[in-house]
């Protein structure tokens, strides 16, 4: 958490084989987050990113631990 | 292989291990007669693709209508005779509630306003539970297991059978705004793709029925107990939640952290693997103390054994602990139950409050409180705390 809070200019990254499809991310994501074809979660490449806080919040909210935060 | 076991209780050991996937469900290993092969006992690519399936129905979208439409239809038509009459019991109308809801849920057609036949369906519940919990049962476990295999055919004689002759009938119709949206239906849909034999069905019907419903009540009842003792020092906070449903969801969400409804959660080992930084070999069972870690003092203070209704949850925990889980069995209907926490990135535009909640606060909005001559009773036969009954008057106000 500590890595988080300190961390600038997150990327999220969707694990798709791990994806439960729960939506959480989608609900949450303000378009950031959306389903695709098989109703996985992925990333719109097109839409800006979300705060920090806001990526880390959505993270660990994911049921699977299907989204990864990287260094953007 | 190993009979060994590893026993953790402090909360980063245990979200650990909620969440390593190399770890499989292992409390209802005993309760299979109810519980095999539905989603929460399911690992690795099987449950992938149920949970992926069945998450459909569980979305902020779905909950919207639930929580604005149904839900208070189901309210209104369960709570208006307890008010009339002025009292009633808290642990009977949160049962009534749950049921009526959690039937919906599941698929199985059911009249909210039909008591005797919520009665009937919640008897038919208690009994799916018992046999899921089978591991904690003190009675000849052969016993329970024939009673339970039973009641399953009574189900599925007098429930289940006729709700899937309806919707499959609504399904071959091809009419798809009258097809319900539950989980029944969703099986059905998927049932060939799926290659689920009929026993499965019915057992993971039977699994919503018990999971939703128990959790649901035993929520609702501890709920408007906290804030009731809470309002005792702390009167013009339960004025203030009997107006306000915000309120109420604090207090659901601070009680769900004090109170899980499954206290424990028991995990196997698949394979070797490092859990909280200790290595565990293959068939480790791994038990896990959710009550502990939500009273884990490293994390929550000093004063984590206490509710407070104006907690300040600390940053990267969630205000209900680990009572819904986390990792790959996570409560499925976590938002449901709970709603979502308002400061999320969700946007308060639609806020949702949670089932339990809305059921609590329209309680306590009909100024609930205890019956000063006759107290509330803990079940003397649960090891966990459960009341057996909570009398209730309306309109006791502040």
């Amino acid at each position: 958490m500590v890595a988080y809070a300190h961390a600038v200019g997150l990327r999220a990254e969707v694990d798709r084989e791990a994806c439960l499809s729960a939506g959480r991310c989608v609900a949450a994501g303000d378009g950031h987050f959306v389903f695709d074809d098989d109703e996985l979660a992925t990333v719109d490449p097109a839409t800006p990113p979300l705060p920090d806080h806001v990526l880390v919040e959505i993270a660990r909210n994911c049921p699977a631990g299907a989204i990864t935060l990287v260094d953007g | 292989m190993t009979d060994d076991t590893l026993a953790l209780s402090r909360w980063p050991d245990v979200l650990d291990a909620l969440r390593h996937k190399g770890l499989r469900q292992a409390l209802y290993d005993e309760g299979a007669v109810v519980m095999a092969d539905c989603l929460l006992t399911l690992h690795g690519e099987p449950h992938r693709e149920r949970r992926r399936l069945e998450n459909r129905l569980f979305r902020r979208s779905v909950f919207e209508a639930w929580e604005n439409e149904l839900l208070t239809a189901t309210l209104d038509a369960t709570l208006a005779p307890a008010v009339a009459a002025g009292q009633t019991d808290l642990v009977v109308l949160g049962y009534r509630l749950a049921m009526s809801l959690t039937a919906h849920i599941a698929g199985i057609d059911h009249d909210a306003t039909d008591a005797e036949a919520t009665e009937g369906l919640y008897a038919v519940v208690k009994h799916f539970s018992e046999g899921a919990t089978l591991v904690h049962s003190t009675r000849d476990k052969g016993a329970v297991r024939a009673e339970v295999a039973a009641t399953l055919e009574r189900f599925d004689a007098e429930l289940l059978q006729p709700a899937i002759a309806r919707r499959r009938a609504l399904l071959a119709a091809c009419d798809g705004t009258a097809v319900p949206h539950d989980v029944l239906t969703t099986l059905l849909r998927n049932q060939d793709r799926l290659e689920l034999p009929a026993e499965v069905v019915r057992r993971e019907i039977a699994f919503y029925l018990q999971a939703g419903a128990h959790s649901t009540a035993n929520a609702f009842t501890h709920t408007v107990d906290q804030l009731l003792t809470w309002g005792e020092t702390h009167p013009a906070d339960l004025a203030t939640a009997r107006a306000d449903k915000g309120v109420v969801q604090r207090a659901v969400h601070e009680t769900l952290r004090l109170w899980p409804a499954s206290p424990v959660a028991w995990r196997r080992a698949v394979a070797d693997t490092t859990v909280a930084g200790r290595p565990v070999p293959a068939g480790t069972l791994v038990v896990l103390d959710l009550m502990a870690a939500n009273r884990d003092p490293g994390v929550w203070g000093a004063d984590a054994d206490r509710f407070d209704l104006g907690r300040t949850v600390p940053v990267g925990l969630w205000p209900w602990g680990l009572s819904f889980g986390a990792g790959m069995h996570a409560c499925i209907g976590q938002e449901l139950d709970g709603g979502i926490v308002p400061d999320t990135a969700s946007g308060d535009a639609a806020h949702l409050f949670g089932t339990v909640a809305v059921m609590a606060h329209a309680v306590l909005a009909h100024g609930a409180g205890r019956d000063p001559a006759a107290p509330p009773v803990l079940d003397p036969n649960s090891v966990r705390r459960h009341f057996s009954s909570y009398p209730i008057v309306f309109g006791a106000g502040g």
